[in-house]
């Protein structure tokens, strides 16, 4: 759009000197034309460069590492015109390696709500975002600009790809699950926690009459039978390679942990140093986890979880720690 | 749903039929009622033409552009086989040319012609065709109508493809602008209405550009919505200024004059005080060379061009240059070196005297005035000089003589002031003056420079060849006209009755006409100027004066300034029309003596009241004072005894600085200062955003390099020249640039990213961690971060050290 400005500008300049050099009618015709040209344009364009509306989205919302995925940016015109032009200034970041990819999004002649498709980098694990840091739109000669309202930032996760692992034998009395038990089992003054139904538990834990109330099925397990749960480690920081091949053990072990009916907890510092505890008892909360898991910054070098042993107790005492390393050979105790 | 093709679309159709009709049917018309028909006639004097009979048919044309507008329309629409369809019709096209070739060609060619005659007529530098078809007028019409009808054929196949399939308006734009643009640049205006519907066909299509691949049915929608938008504008444009009664703008001719002082002074850069004059513009006013040969009509545009100050009352003649050989229609200066030769050749070569300088070394002084001429616009590198220059000191003034021809602008001076004499109060002519002085005893004083300045210079370079043909011709028509005999220019001759009784017999012979045409090619165009044109102005009336004096054995020389009306007091502005060509005789005794010879016709536009408001800041000329209308014997080009008299008429200022005014208001003037302040800020903004923009978009260029080992090692080196900012370089980018500057291996396109980010990180960062005045001067060579969205945004990642 710069060079439509230089020239109309050469024009209106050459135009003027027309005008001014010439007696000729035609020239002052051609001067109010000029002039008058891109207030029509304005005019024109106007109600679709205010009412125009930008969205942005992801295709699949979630796709393993190295799988096919797609940004899609539509654009809607409230008056069924064509925008002449909408630019997007868009980025996409890898919030978890914090790789950033800076691309200008350039839509001509767009009326109505038909997406564009952008390709995803997928080679690395991490939740990616794409944002639009600036858009505009202009008018049909391309001389007036304005902006439009950002859209939402559009996520995707790139999920690892578990590697198949067998879960580790855990001692008696490690990461025991806490057991549901039956109200008739319950003394007075025995407190218990409720929670959602989880296949396997044994009917008489569920509470019937909160289930029938709240229209799901609720069970109460008893609270002083809470022992620590199993506890994957891992000390997220690296290049991009070494935190793929983390997380893809991580995500192996997990699985393999909740394939045997085995809830486990999950433990990492984030880029500030901070502890994340994430407990994960079935595939919605490991979907949760790994949102978290993948959505803040690894740094490429960072503190290891082995030089904060406080974290490692927790308040249920000792826990069996399985910790988990790019390479394999993950320690257990 | 899919969208369908593009071509398939109703309004798509719709809009690119509206479209082509407007620019076919647009073409056709505006092009016939610029060449052809009877509203020509209203600006040009010329015998009817094919293109007149084509004119007639107009509503013919108009059919046949409808027909050929929608056969394209319906070509170019097809869903397939367009090329094919296309194809058809150009093999059909060249069937029917092939069949009546010659007729075509004819046409053609008669079509042609009568474009440049009447451009020719027009336009000075305008050339016409030679062609003689040899057949009348009616089958010269039939040959033109032939050709006209197959040109429009062939325009309306490429319209089709220009408007439906590439939809490029700037194609359709050189497709139908350049066979108008001869007409349009003589100043001849096609019929509005088809003019009108082919720029709405520009126009729309230019705001429909960036649309153009748009979903079909929506850049349908928006043609559609963009027509009448765009007539209703033009409609506007055409009734808010309207052609008639157009006059330009007192602020045009302000601007233009402003323009072209500024671009005077501009080109004082590139040209030499002392060498020859640099301008080649056939103007009438002071220049190296004065093409007559292609003199055509006089165009001015009443810009001022010369601002003069004076104690003087009546018309100043400014002199400019003098031109002395006269080869092929064309005056120039004598060779280079000639006066130099002449200088070598004197006993004191240091003691001459500048030859303008003669007539005020006679005795006595008629008066002594002061003229400061102010050049704002007037070609040439020559200061426009009153008659008769006072000895002065001319360096000091800001000028040189340059031989005897003219005196020359010193580098950068634009102001002169002069001291001259007026030796004219005592009669209206030097013969008169001469005359009447002689026998009260008073003698002449005559420098001996000034004899040998004529016998070795002015009998040497100001004479004509009498056995040359142009000689023999003019001697001959001089000796039958009764404008000379051997007695009266034998051994006493007086120059200056020999100049006036050729200028009484120019005015019999010729008449005055700003609107001559160049002579056709072939024959001299003082020769046709006399013999057939019989019309010109003051360039050919000077040239044929002052070669006719020469035949006579009077020396005498062309030369070229302006003409100014001048009020003691009162700035009087010179617009070009006052440009002006005269003679100079030699008067032994005396020196060069200037002689008007155009008829007074020439100065009308001084009593016409035609002064644009540029003149009009010129104190007005009283009625008293207008030129005498009577041309025999012409005015001396100084003042007249008549021309004394005050003016008795107008305002006068109470001082010379007065300013001038229009009307009694307030003259308009274009805030000159203002807007230099406004281009230079514009200037200064566009050379700080270059400095920014281009690094920028080298440094994006080079690190998008396809080559990513490239790319990489160029943004290692600017981590490196970031650290004389206070950046830092991380071992991963050292680690990366040495990947890519030792490994076998191609970085990857992350690596390559990684890269990348340390150096926008770094960049980022030191935009905010410098100091005030280092972010700004970084800011300025590496460009501003770019904008993130406050909470969004994560840190740039640091690089550990």
């Amino acid at each position: 759009m710069i060079l439509r400005r230089v020239l109309y500008g050469l024009a209106l300049l050459g135009v003027l000197l027309f005008h001014i050099t010439n007696e000729n009618y035609l020239a002052q015709f051609l001067l109010a034309l000029c002039v008058a040209l891109p207030l029509l344009s304005l005019a024109l364009s106007l109600p679709g460069m205010l009412g125009c509306r930008l969205e942005l989205s992801a295709a699949p919302p979630a796709l393993e590492r190295g799988g096919d995925g797609r940004w899609l940016a539509s654009v809607e015109s409230p008056n069924g015109l064509p925008l002449s032009r909408l630019t997007v200034r868009l980025t996409g970041e890898n919030l978890l390696t914090g790789q950033k990819e800076r691309r200008k999004l350039v839509l001509s002649g767009v009326a109505r709500r038909r997406p564009v498709e952008l390709t995803v980098s997928a080679a690395h694990c991490g939740l990616l975002e794409l944002r639009a840091d600036r858009a505009w739109v202009y008018d049909y000669l391309g001389l007036f600009s304005l902006g439009v309202a950002l859209p939402h930032p559009a996520r995707m996760l790139v999920r690892p790809i578990p590697v198949h692992m067998e879960p580790p034998s855990i001692p008696e009395g490690l990461g025991a699950r806490p057991s549901p038990v039956s109200a008739a089992r319950m003394g007075p003054g025995e407190e218990c926690d409720l929670r959602d139904y989880r296949p396997g538990d044994p009917m008489r834990a569920v509470h019937w009459k909160l289930s029938s109330k709240w229209d799901e099925l609720i069970v109460r397990e008893r609270a002083d039978t809470l022992v620590p749960l199993p506890l994957l480690t891992l000390d997220r920081f690296g290049p991009p390679e070494t935190l793929d091949r983390l997380l893809d053990r991580a995500l192996g072990m997990s699985r393999a942990l909740l394939a045997v009916q085995r809830p486990h907890a999950m433990l990492w510092l984030d880029g500030d140093g901070q502890p994340q505890l994430r407990t994960v008892s079935d595939e919605k909360q490991q979907i949760d986890c790994l949102h978290d898991l993948l959505g803040s910054f690894a740094p490429p070098v960072g503190p290891a979880l082995d030089d904060q042993p406080e974290l490692l107790r927790g308040a249920g005492g000792a826990s069996f720690r399985i910790h988990i390393t790019p390479e394999g050979g993950d320690g257990h105790g | 749903m899919a969208e369908r093709d593009a071509r398939s679309s109703p309004l798509t159709a719709l809009g690119d039929g509206i479209l082509l009709l407007c620019a076919t049917a647009g073409f056709a018309l505006s092009f016939l009622s610029l060449y052809g028909g009877e509203p020509l006639r209203q600006f040009v004097d010329l015998d009817p033409t094919p293109l007149d009979l084509c004119a007639g048919q107009a509503g013919g044309f108009l059919f046949l552009a409808v027909l050929f507008a929608l056969i394209s329309l319906g070509a170019w629409s097809l869903p397939r086989y367009r090329g094919l369809a296309a194809g058809g019709l150009a093999a059909l096209w060249g069937l029917l040319a092939f069949l009546n070739w010659d007729s075509v060609v004819q046409g053609g060619a008669v079509t042609v012609r009568t474009v440049a005659d009447l451009f020719a007529q027009r336009v000075s530098w305008g050339r016409a065709f030679p062609y003689e078809s040899g057949l009348t007028l009616a089958k010269e019409g039939n040959a033109a109508g032939l050709f006209f009808t197959l040109f429009l054929a062939l325009l309306a196949l490429a319209l089709g493809w220009a408007v439906v399939r590439a939809r490029r308006w700037w194609i359709v734009l050189l497709l139908t602008l350049p066979p108008l643009l001869p007409g349009l640049l003589a100043d001849l205006y096609p019929g509005w209405p088809p003019f009108m519907a082919l720029a709405l066909c520009w126009c729309a299509m230019l705001l429909c550009d960036l649309c153009k691949w748009a979903a079909p049915d929506r850049r349908g929608l928006l043609t559609l919505a963009v027509l009448p938008c765009v007539a209703v504008v033009l409609t506007a444009v055409t009734l808010l200024f309207p052609r008639e009664g157009y006059t330009r703008p007192a602020w045009a001719l302000r601007a233009e004059t402003e323009l072209n002082g500024v671009g005077n002074r501009l080109s004082d850069f590139f040209t030499l005080f002392d060498g020859p004059l640099q301008s080649t513009v056939t103007y009438v006013g002071a220049a190296e060379e004065a093409d007559l040969a292609g003199a055509g009509p006089l165009r001015y545009s009443g810009r001022t061009v010369l601002r003069v100050t004076t104690d003087y009352h009546g018309r100043l003649y400014l002199r400019g240059s003098s031109l002395a050989v006269y080869e092929d229609g064309r005056w120039s200066a004598l060779p280079a070196g000639t006066w130099q030769e002449y200088q070598n050749a004197l006993p004191d070569p240091d003691d001459s005297v500048f030859p303008l300088i003669f007539p005020s070394l006679t005795l006595p002084h008629g008066g002594e005035y002061t003229a400061t001429v102010d050049n704002v616009g007037a070609v040439g590198a020559c200061v426009y000089a009153p008659y008769y220059l006072a000895d002065q000191d001319w360096e000091a003034a800001g000028m040189l003589p340059v031989e005897d021809a003219y005196l020359a602008r010193l580098r950068g001076q634009w102001t002169h002031t002069m001291t001259f004499t007026d030796l004219h109060p005592f009669g209206a002519s030097i013969t008169e003056f001469i005359n009447e002085l002689s026998p009260l005893g008073i003698i002449f004083y005559a420098p001996p420079e000034a004899d040998a300045y004529r016998e070795e210079y002015v009998l040497a370079h100001y004479l004509l060849d009498v056995e040359s043909e142009l000689g023999q011709y003019l001697a001959r028509l001089c000796v039958e006209s009764g404008a000379s005999s051997a007695a009266r220019y034998g051994e006493g001759y007086d120059p200056v009755q020999a100049a006036y009784d050729i200028a009484a017999l120019l005015d019999e012979l010729c008449e005055y006409d700003p609107e001559t045409p160049a002579a056709p090619d072939g024959i001299d165009p003082v020769v046709w100027f006399l013999s057939e044109g019989r019309r010109g102005y003051c360039m050919h009336f000077a040239s044929a004066a002052t070669l006719m004096l020469r035949s006579l054995g009077v020396p005498a020389r062309y030369v070229s300034g302006f003409t100014a009306e001048c009020v003691p007091g009162k700035q009087a502005d010179v617009p070009d029309r006052a440009a002006h060509a005269w003679v100079e005789v030699w008067v032994s005794g005396f020196g060069w003596y200037p002689v008007e010879v155009t008829p007074a016709a020439a100065f009308t536009w001084y009593e016409q009241g035609v002064v644009d408001p540029v003149e009009a800041s010129s104190e007005p000329l009283p009625e008293s004072e207008a030129p005498e209308p009577a041309p025999t014997p012409t005015p001396a080009p100084s003042q007249g005894p008549e021309a004394t008299q005050q003016p008795t008429g107008g305002p006068q200022g109470e001082d010379g600085d007065t300013p001038p005014t229009e009307g009694g208001g307030p003259a308009f003037t274009i805030p000159v200062e203002l807007l230099k302040g406004l281009a230079a800020a514009v200037g200064v903004f566009v050379l700080l955003w270059l400095v920014q923009y281009l690094p920028k978009r080298f440094r994006e260029k080079k690190l998008s390099d396809p080559d990513r080992n490239r790319a990489a090692l160029y943004g290692y080196r600017c981590l490196r020249r970031m650290e004389r900012w206070g950046g830092r370089v991380s071992e991963r980018a050292v680690e990366l640039a040495q990947k890519a500057k030792f490994s076998q291996h191609t970085l990857t396109p992350e690596e390559l990213a990684e890269l990348r980010g340390f150096v926008d990180g770094e960049r980022e960062r030191l935009c905010i961690v410098l100091e005030p005045v280092e972010r700004l001067v970084f800011r300025l060579l590496w460009g501003m971060p770019q904008r993130s969205r406050p909470g969004e945004g994560e840190p740039p990642p640091e690089n550990p050290e």
